[in-house]
């Protein structure tokens, strides 16, 4: 471990990477300030320039930009009670009347406190899970990693609060769909294509990302009807008192713990913790006053917390066994591939590089979330004032721009818009983009590795139940699609008696 | 079927299960269309994942249009309350920005984007939308010839 953190260091500390670190974390935090662009969009935008750099300082820009979103998004819930993301409806429930209370530098201040706490919890904790994971993993076989993307698809599971089972399942099936578009990884054959020599490759996991998070929120941005804009609060003092400090260290250590927990789970991610955290941190208060909901301190700093570590816990599974533990890593890790990088164990043997760079940026770019962002606080709070008439054609212009900038085919941008427009139908009617998303990256990973273990095992699906561990993850996957069914069943059976 | 009975059964749900049934409908057919060589033709081919899907998908679609417990509330009061016109108009926009970046070059094409999607939008003053259009893809384009060093051609297909 002490050779791999060496070799992190060496690459995170490069001056090129502490660039890219600044770069990420201060476009993360600007764009996820603005209402309705959250960390998806945010990667999704910034991937072309990520995709122009090495893949350990692409990789370290992406996490940056994530966590910076994160952020962005908590100053947008906090000055205008408009939480860009779902990961920060909880922090506006004690930072925005915290605010209203005329503390609003103090509540900014305190969520970049427990933010920047959380992260670098998240971070230790990812520093001894990671590794341990990845070496484990490395006895893995295509069978089990056949099984594990499986497994992974199970993550859909998290989309469906909101949407509906049907609804995240048909997305993932189109998200499938589109990844079987192009020529066939292990048969070379040509499938869907329609002729047109521009899909033989496949289609562009940019193109769609861009088309799926921020052309469409853009448009749906101008497709809705021009609300009355809340003007953010002015941004006073940002000193908080060391009693206050005292005051919320416990809930932020807890909170840590348990979002980085929940952020190793596939399909739970932010939001779930963040939620959580609130629950679990108004029980134990109490009665102590200031109640939760009225501008309580360790209401805000818990969801904070909680969310920035559980976006680090989501770096886990991906980085260690090569699944998706979120939609915002299902982005970071078609990047990857895209990349030419096989995410895994063998990324930690293969490009250690990588591995350990990314976490040992995750405490550098906290540090930096927090030098960067606190004496600015003041002024990102005016981005909160772009009119709308100019803010969204630029969030179309730049995802037009980025995606040209990739290929330099006009195609590429037709198809763009073709799944843009589609985009925005599905999104009006609650259909969820992750699981597209999820089901284009792990597409082809299910296909390659369902072939390699047909063809290790002479064309015989005995490897489902011959070999222990892939029966092992198949079971615990059929155990987490059948747990809210019979949680259902089981509430029924009671309703009933 | 009365327009407000039609507007309670169409809910978000079955509204989506239609547009996505021809898509996998389209998807099942063309799977025909993929010739897998003969001695590849295993158990597992390029055939098997995509009728898996498309099978999946369709059953998927119709659950979504049959299912009478629809929790989703969506009406078509709330899909009509958004400006769709404006959906066409920036699809239009996105379009003439892709069919000139080629031949006019990236700053003509950038500039005029901003600026119409700043008037589509009711940008208070034409000239502050022009003068913002025109920084915008001048800086961007500075940016990318001579920071990352991405050549675009200004003018023309170059």
């Amino acid at each position: 471990m002490l050779e791999g953190l060496q070799i992190g260091f060496a690459t995170a500390f490069s001056w090129q990477n502490i660039l890219y670190l600044f770069v990420g974390c201060a476009s993360g935090t600007l764009i996820g300030l603005l209402p309705g662009l959250g960390p998806m969009t945010a990667i999704a935008l910034m991937i072309p320039i990520a995709a122009a750099l090495e893949p350990s300082s692409g990789i370290i820009m992406m996490a940056a930009v994530y966590y910076g979103a994160i952020f962005g998004g908590s100053t947008s819930a906090i000055l205008i009670n408009a939480p860009g993301v779902a990961s920060t409806v909880a922090t506006s429930f004690d930072g925005y009347p915290m605010a209203r209370a005329g503390k609003p530098g103090k509540a900014l201040t305190i969520a970049a406190l427990a933010s920047f706490s959380g992260g670098l919890i998240g971070a230790l904790l990812l520093l001894i899970a990671g590794p341990s994971l990845a070496q484990f993993s490395l006895a893995f076989q295509s069978t089990d990693y056949f099984a594990l993307m499986i497994f992974a698809l199970t993550c859909i599971a998290a989309f469906t609060t909101q949407s509906g089972f049907a609804k995240a399942l048909v997305m993932t099936l189109v998200g499938l769909m589109l990844a079987t578009v192009g020529t066939d990884q292990t048969q070379g054959v040509p499938r869907f294509t329609l002729g047109l020599v521009d899909l033989i490759d496949g289609i562009s996991f940019l193109l769609l990302v861009m088309a799926a998070f921020a052309l469409s929120e853009a448009l749906l941005g101008v497709m809705r009807k021009q609300t009355d804009t809340q003007t953010p609060i002015e941004v006073d003092r940002i000193m908080v008192s060391t009693d206050e400090v005292k005051n919320t260290a416990a809930p932020v250590a807890r909170a840590s713990l348990l979002g980085f927990l929940i952020g190793l789970l596939p399909g739970t991610g932010a939001t779930i913790a963040s939620l959580l955290a609130y629950g679990t941190e108004q029980r134990l208060n109490g009665k102590r006053q200031p109640s939760f909901g009225v501008g309580s301190a360790r209401g805000l700093a818990a969801p904070e917390a909680a969310n920035n570590a559980a976006a680090t816990g989501s770096f886990v599974p991906m980085l260690s066994l090569g699944i998706p533990g979120s939609g915002t890593t299902a982005i970071m890790l078609g990047a990857l591939i895209a990349y030419g990088v096989q995410p895994g164990p063998m990324l930690y043997v293969a490009e250690p590089h990588i591995f350990w760079s990314v976490i040992v940026s995750m405490w550098l770019g906290n540090a930096v979330l927090l030098v960067l962002n606190l004496p600015l606080i003041p002024y990102l709070a005016k981005l909160l004032l772009i009119p709308r008439h100019y803010l969204m054609p630029l969030v179309m212009f730049f995802a037009l721009v980025g995606v040209y900038l990739v290929s330099f085919n006009s195609v590429d941008l037709y198809l763009m818009v073709l799944f843009g427009v589609s985009a925005v139908i599905l999104r009006v009617l609650s259909f969820p983009m992750a699981p597209m998303i999820l089901g284009f990256i792990l597409g082809g990973l299910i296909e390659e590795n369902l072939a390699r273990s047909l063809l290790l095992y002479d064309q015989s699906w005995s490897f489902l139940w011959q070999r222990p561990l892939t029966l092992a993850i198949l079971l615990l996957t059929m155990a987490v699609l059948l747990w809210p069914l019979l949680g259902a069943l089981q509430s029924s059976g009671q309703r009933a008696r | 079927m009365t327009n407000r009975r039609m507007q309670d059964w169409l809910t978000g749900s079955r509204l989506g299960g239609i547009t996505l049934l021809p898509v996998f409908t389209w998807y099942v057919l063309s799977i025909e269309q993929i010739q897998v060589p003969v001695e590849q033709q295993h158990l597992f081919n390029a055939t098997s994942l995509p009728a898996f899907i498309g099978i999946g998908g369709l059953a998927v679609c119709l659950w979504l249009v049959l299912a009478p417990g629809d929790r989703n509330t969506l009406k078509l009061a709330d899909f009509a309350s958004l400006q769709w016109s404006r959906l066409g108009i920036f699809a239009c926009l996105m379009l003439g920005f892709a069919i000139s970046i080629e031949r006019l070059g990236f700053l003509l094409p950038g500039i005029g984007f901003l600026f119409l999607g700043a008037l589509v939008l009711k940008a208070p003053s034409k000239l502050h939308a022009l003068i913002i259009a025109t920084s915008v893809t001048l800086t961007l384009w500075v940016g990318l010839r001579f920071v990352v060093g991405l050549y675009l051609p200004a003018l023309g297909s170059g």
